[in-house]
C-alpha cells in the first residue's frame, strides 16, 4: 500500500527529498516503514534514537498500524521559540 | 494561531485577545538573541501539523485556565538576530490565570508543536 512520506530538517537532508511516497505490505506498522527507510537510507541509522515520528498529523509510535493513504511524518526533536 | 513567515505586530496580537470580561492580558515575547558567531535562526515548520496542535493547546489551555482567549503566532524562515520569534498572548478575568496560563502555553509549545530551528 502507498504511504505518503514527509521529511524535516536533517532527515529531508539525509534522504535528499521533503516529500515521496513508499509502497510497504499491507498491515504494516509505523516500525516496519521505518525500517525500510533504514535499509534505504543508512545514514538515517545514527537518528533512530531520536527520530519523532507523526500519522496523519499526530504524534504516534512504531506500534501505529498504517492504512492506504496515511501521511508520515519523520522529524528531530521540536525545538521552536 | 498561526505559523507565518511575514513579521507580527504585537499591538495587533493584543489587541485581538482582549475582552472586555478579561481584567487581564498577558503576553510572551521570544525573540532571536544575540550571541558569539550568531547572524540568524533558520526556523522551519510541519506547518499543517503545527497549526492543528496550536489550535488543541488554545482550547485546552482556555479550558485549563478559564481563560477568555488565547493566541501564538510563531514565525519561520531565516530570523536575524534581535527578530521577533514568537509572541504568546493570553487574556483572563483575573492576572493569576493569564500569567499561568502565559507561561504553560510558551512551554507546551516547545514540546508538541513541529517546529525545529538551526543556527547560521
Amino acid at each position: 500500500m502507498k504511504i505518503n512520506l514527509r521529511l524535516f530538517s536533517i532527515y529531508r537532508d539525509i534522504v535528499g527529498s521533503k516529500e515521496m511516497t513508499i509502497d510497504v505490505a499491507r498491515g504494516a506498522t509505523l516500525g516496519d516503514l521505518f525500517e525500510e527507510l533504514l535499509h534505504r537510507y543508512p545514514g538515517l541509522k545514527s537518528l533512530e534514537g531520536s527520530v519523532i515520528l507523526a500519522v496523519n498529523r499526530d504524534f504516534a509510535d512504531s506500534e501505529t498500524k498504517l492504512k492506504e493513504d496515511d501521511e508520515v511524518a519523520l522529524m528531530p526533536p521540536i525545538g521552536g521559540g | 494561531m498561526t505559523i507565518q513567515k511575514r513579521d507580527f505586530s504585537i499591538g495587533r496580537v493584543l489587541e485581538d485577545v482582549m475582552d472586555s470580561k478579561a481584567g487581564a492580558v498577558v503576553s510572551f515575547i521570544g525573540t532571536v538573541r544575540r550571541e558569539r558567531g550568531l547572524k540568524a535562526i533558520d526556523y522551519e515548520a510541519y506547518d499543517e501539523m503545527a497549526r492543528s496542535k496550536l489550535e488543541e493547546l488554545r482550547a485546552q489551555a482556555i479550558k485549563k485556565f478559564k481563560l477568555t482567549d488565547a493566541v501564538v503566532v510563531h514565525r519561520k524562515g531565516r530570523l536575524k538576530v534581535g527578530e521577533k520569534v514568537v509572541i504568546v498572548a493570553c487574556s483572563a478575568p483575573h492576572r493569576k490565570e493569564a500569567f499561568k496560563a502565559c507561561e504553560w502555553l510558551m512551554s507546551e509549545v516547545k514540546k508538541v508543536v513541529p517546529i525545529w530551528k538551526r543556527e547560521v
